[in-house]
C-alpha cells in the first residue's frame, strides 16, 4: 500500500514536470528588447509579469516569505488572467490562425499554476521552517515561472508577433519619454514597502548553528535592525539600550516588545520615569494597536517609582549579608504575569534615586541582572548617555554585567542631526559590527543596515 | 559644447567641471540632452529656480524629478511636490543618500547630481568624498548614466577628489575655450 503511494507521487511529480519541460535554461529572468511583440500593451504586461516573478524568487529569500509570497502570487494570479484574456482578444483581432494552439497553451498554464501556487503557499504557511522551504522553492519558480514565460514570450508569442507585425517583432518601441515618475508613488511606494516590513510577523527562529536549539534565539521585529543580527538575540539576555537625549531608544524598546506581544508573547514594560497613558498614547502614534494587547493580557505597562525600589534595597543588602532569609526581587513583576520581555524605562532613573549611595547602586544592579537570569525572561534596559558617549551606563558596570549593547546616536552635523544605531556587544551572538543609519518614520524607527552615516563619530569608542 | 550624450554612451559617470559663469548655459544644454527619465539632485539651486530657468530656456521638464537638498534649509516646506522630494540640508548627507539610493531603485535613464562644490560648502572635503564614493557604487548597480557637475576649476579639491571616482572628467571650460 504504502509503496503504491510513493509510486503514485513519482508519476505525479513526473506529469508536473512534464508540463513545465522547458529545455535549455533561462539564467536571466528580465526583460529584453528582444522580447518585444510589436504590440505596447502587452510588451508592459510582460515586464509586468517578469517584474513580479522576479519580486517573488526575492520573497523567498526574506526571513519571513509568506506575506510577500501572497503578495506575488495574487498579483500574477489576477495580471496572469488579464493578460492572457487581452492577448487573446489581440490574437482574434488580427485574425491569427493559431489561436486555439495558443489559448491551448495558457490554460495548461493556467492549470498549473493554480496548482503550484496553491502548494506554495500553503506548504509555506504550514511550514515550521517557512525559511528553508522557500529557499527550496526559489529555483522551481525561477524554472516554471520566470523561464516560462521568457520562453513562451520567445516561442509562442513570437509566431503571432510575426504574423500580425513581423517588423516590429524585437523591436522596442520608440518610446523617449518614457513613464512619468511621481514623486508621491514613489514616496508612497517606500512607506507601503516600509509598513508591510515593519508589520510582518517577528521572526522568531532557529539558527542553522551546530547544538543551538530551536527558539534560542529572539528578534525585534524592527525593520533593518535585525539584519545586524547573525542568529538574533540569545533569549534570556539582558540588552543596554544606551543613546542620548531625544535619540529613540524609548521607541526601540516599545518597538521590540508591541512586536513581540503582536507575537503572542508576554511583555512587561516598567516606567520609571514616564506615565503609562502617555506610553501608550506614543505607541498608538506610531499605529502599534497597544490597547489591543493591553487588553489581550500580551503587553503591560506598569509606571514604578524609583524611591520605592531604594526602600527595598536595605532588605536586598540584609539579604546579602544572610540577615535575611526570605527572597526579595529587585523589581515587583505583577502577580500571574510572567514575562517573556522585559523593558526597564530607565536605569539612569533608578540610579538617580540612589544619590549618595552609589555603592548601593551598584549591589542593586547586580542583584538585578541576576533577577533577569533566573526569570528567564529576554530583557532591554534603558540608559540615559551623552550623545556621542564614552561610556554607556551611568556607572559603567552595568554594561559589562550586560549581555548586550545597544548605542543609539543622535549625531550633530552642522545644522542638522542624524540619527545612527550600532551593536556594540551582544554575548552569545555574532552581529555587525558597524554603525548604521536609522530613521524615526511615521511608522516607527527603521534601520538601514547597508547605509553607512557621513557625520563624524568624534569620540573615540574604542 | 561638450556632447553629454555621446560622453554618456561609453562611461557611466561623468563629471562636468565648469565655470561658474557658464552654470546656467550649461545645465540648460546638458539636460536638454538628456532624453528619459532624469533624476535631478540639487545641492544648489532650489526647486523652483532650476523649474524657472528651464521653463525660460524651454526645456521639456515632464520627466524630471527633483530631489531639493537645498530648499528645506532656506524655507518651511509642507510635503513634497509631484516632482520634488525635499532633503533637510546638504549637510544631512545622510538622509540625502538614503533618499537619492531609493530613487535610484526606479531605473532612472540619468541621474544628474547638482553640484559636488556646493556639496563641499556645507560639509568637508573628505566627508563629501565618502559621500560621492558610496554614491558612484550605488549608481555602478544600477543602469542609470550619472552626470556630476563640479563648479570651478579641475584643481579644485572637491572636483580633484570627485574625479577619480568617476569615469571620465569633461572640462566643459576648457572645450568651450577651445571651440570659441
Amino acid at each position: 500500500m504504502v509503496k503504491k503511494k510513493v509510486k503514485k507521487k513519482i508519476v505525479k511529480k513526473k506529469v508536473v514536470k512534464k508540463k513545465v519541460s522547458l529545455g535549455v535554461n533561462v539564467k536571466d529572468i528580465s526583460w529584453k528588447n528582444e522580447l518585444s511583440v510589436g504590440e505596447n500593451n502587452i510588451d508592459k504586461q510582460h515586464k509586468g509579469m517578469i517584474l513580479q516573478i522576479q519580486k517573488l524568487e526575492k520573497n523567498l529569500q526574506v526571513e519571513n516569505p509568506l506575506p510577500g509570497v501572497r503578495e506575488c502570487i495574487h498579483f500574477l494570479d489576477k495580471y496572469t488572467k488579464e493578460h492572457f484574456t487581452y492577448e487573446e482578444a489581440y490574437m482574434k483581432k488580427n485574425k491569427y490562425p493559431g489561436l486555439a494552439k495558443h489559448k491551448k497553451v495558457h490554460g495548461e498554464f493556467i492549470k498549473f499554476y493554480n496548482k503550484y501556487k496553491k502548494e506554495l503557499t500553503v506548504k509555506l504557511a504550514k511550514a515550521v521552517d517557512a525559511k528553508e522551504l522557500a529557499r527550496e522553492h526559489t529555483k522551481s519558480v525561477h524554472k516554471y515561472l520566470g523561464e516560462w514565460l521568457i520562453k513562451h514570450i520567445k516561442g509562442e508569442d513570437k509566431k503571432y508577433c510575426e504574423f500580425i507585425s513581423p517588423k516590429k517583432c524585437g523591436v522596442k518601441e520608440k518610446v523617449v519619454a518614457s513613464k512619468k515618475i511621481n514623486i508621491a508613488e514613489i514616496s508612497k511606494e517606500i512607506k507601503a514597502e516600509q509598513i508591510s516590513k515593519q508589520r510582518a510577523p517577528i521572526k522568531h527562529l532557529a539558527s542553522g548553528k551546530k547544538g543551538v536549539k530551536k527558539g534560542e534565539f529572539v528578534f525585534t521585529g524592527i525593520e533593518g535592525f535585525d539584519e545586524l543580527l547573525n542568529e538574533g538575540i540569545p533569549k534570556g539576555s539582558s540588552v543596554l539600550v544606551a543613546g542620548g537625549a531625544g535619540s529613540g531608544k524609548t521607541i526601540f524598546t516599545l518597538q521590540a516588545l508591541s512586536n513581540q506581544a503582536m507575537k503572542g508573547k508576554k511583555c512587561l514594560y516598567m516606567s520609571f520615569e514616564e506615565r503609562e497613558s502617555r506610553l501608550v498614547d506614543h505607541m498608538k502614534s506610531f499605529g502599534w494597536k497597544a490597547d489591543e494587547l493591553i487588553k489581550k493580557g500580551k503587553l503591560k505597562v506598569v509606571r514604578i517609582n524609583p524611591f520605592d525600589i531604594t526602600r527595598n534595597v536595605d532588605a536586598l543588602l540584609a539579604q546579602q549579608k544572610g540577615e535575611l532569609l526570605i527572597d526579595i526581587d529587585p523589581v515587583i513583576i505583577p502577580k500571574g504575569f510572567k514575562p517573556d520581555f522585559i523593558a526597564l524605562d530607565s536605569l539612569t532613573a533608578i540610579a538617580s534615586a540612589f544619590t549618595g549611595k552609589e555603592e548601593n547602586y551598584r549591589i542593586y544592579i547586580e542583584q538585578l541582572f541576576r533577577f533577569f537570569e533566573k526569570i528567564g525572561a529576554t530583557s532591554f534596559l534603558i540608559t540615559e548617555t551623552e550623545q556621542i558617549p564614552k561610556i554607556f551606563s551611568k556607572t559603567g558596570v552595568e554594561e559589562f554585567l550586560a549581555d548586550g549593547v545597544v548605542v543609539i546616536y543622535n549625531l550633530k552635523h552642522g545644522n542638522v542631526r542624524e540619527n545612527a544605531i550600532e551593536i556594540l556587544k551582544l554575548r552569545g551572538a555574532s552581529h555587525e559590527k558597524k554603525i548604521v543609519a536609522m530613521q524615526i518614520t511615521g511608522e516607527g524607527m527603521v534601520v538601514y543596515p547597508e547605509q553607512e552615516v557621513f557625520s563624524e563619530i568624534s569620540n573615540d569608542l574604542g | 559644447m561638450v556632447d553629454v550624450k555621446k560622453e554618456l554612451a561609453s562611461n557611466q559617470t561623468l563629471l562636468l567641471v565648469m565655470s561658474s559663469t557658464d552654470y546656467n548655459e550649461i545645465v540648460v544644454s546638458t539636460l536638454k540632452k538628456l532624453k528619459g527619465n532624469v533624476c535631478y539632485v540639487t545641492t544648489n539651486k532650489t526647486f523652483d529656480s532650476l523649474e524657472e530657468l528651464f521653463k525660460k530656456k524651454k526645456v521639456n521638464v515632464s520627466n524630471v524629478v527633483y530631489i531639493d537638498a537645498i530648499s528645506k534649509s532656506l524655507k518651511k516646506i509642507k510635503g513634497d511636490g509631484d516632482r520634488v522630494y525635499y532633503v533637510s540640508s546638504p549637510g544631512a548627507l545622510t538622509e540625502l543618500s538614503l533618499s537619492v539610493s531609493k530613487f535610484l531603485k526606479h531605473d532612472f535613464d540619468y541621474l544628474v547630481f547638482d553640484s559636488v562644490t556646493n556639496l563641499a560648502v556645507y560639509n568637508k572635503v573628505p566627508v563629501c568624498a565618502k559621500f560621492i564614493v558610496s554614491l558612484v557604487e550605488r549608481i555602478k548597480k544600477t543602469k542609470t548614466k550619472a552626470v556630476f557637475y563640479g563648479i570651478g576649476k579641475p584643481g579644485d579639491e572637491i572636483v580633484e577628489k570627485t574625479s577619480m571616482y568617476v569615469d571620465r572628467v569633461v572640462d566643459v571650460g576648457k572645450k568651450s575655450r577651445v571651440k570659441v
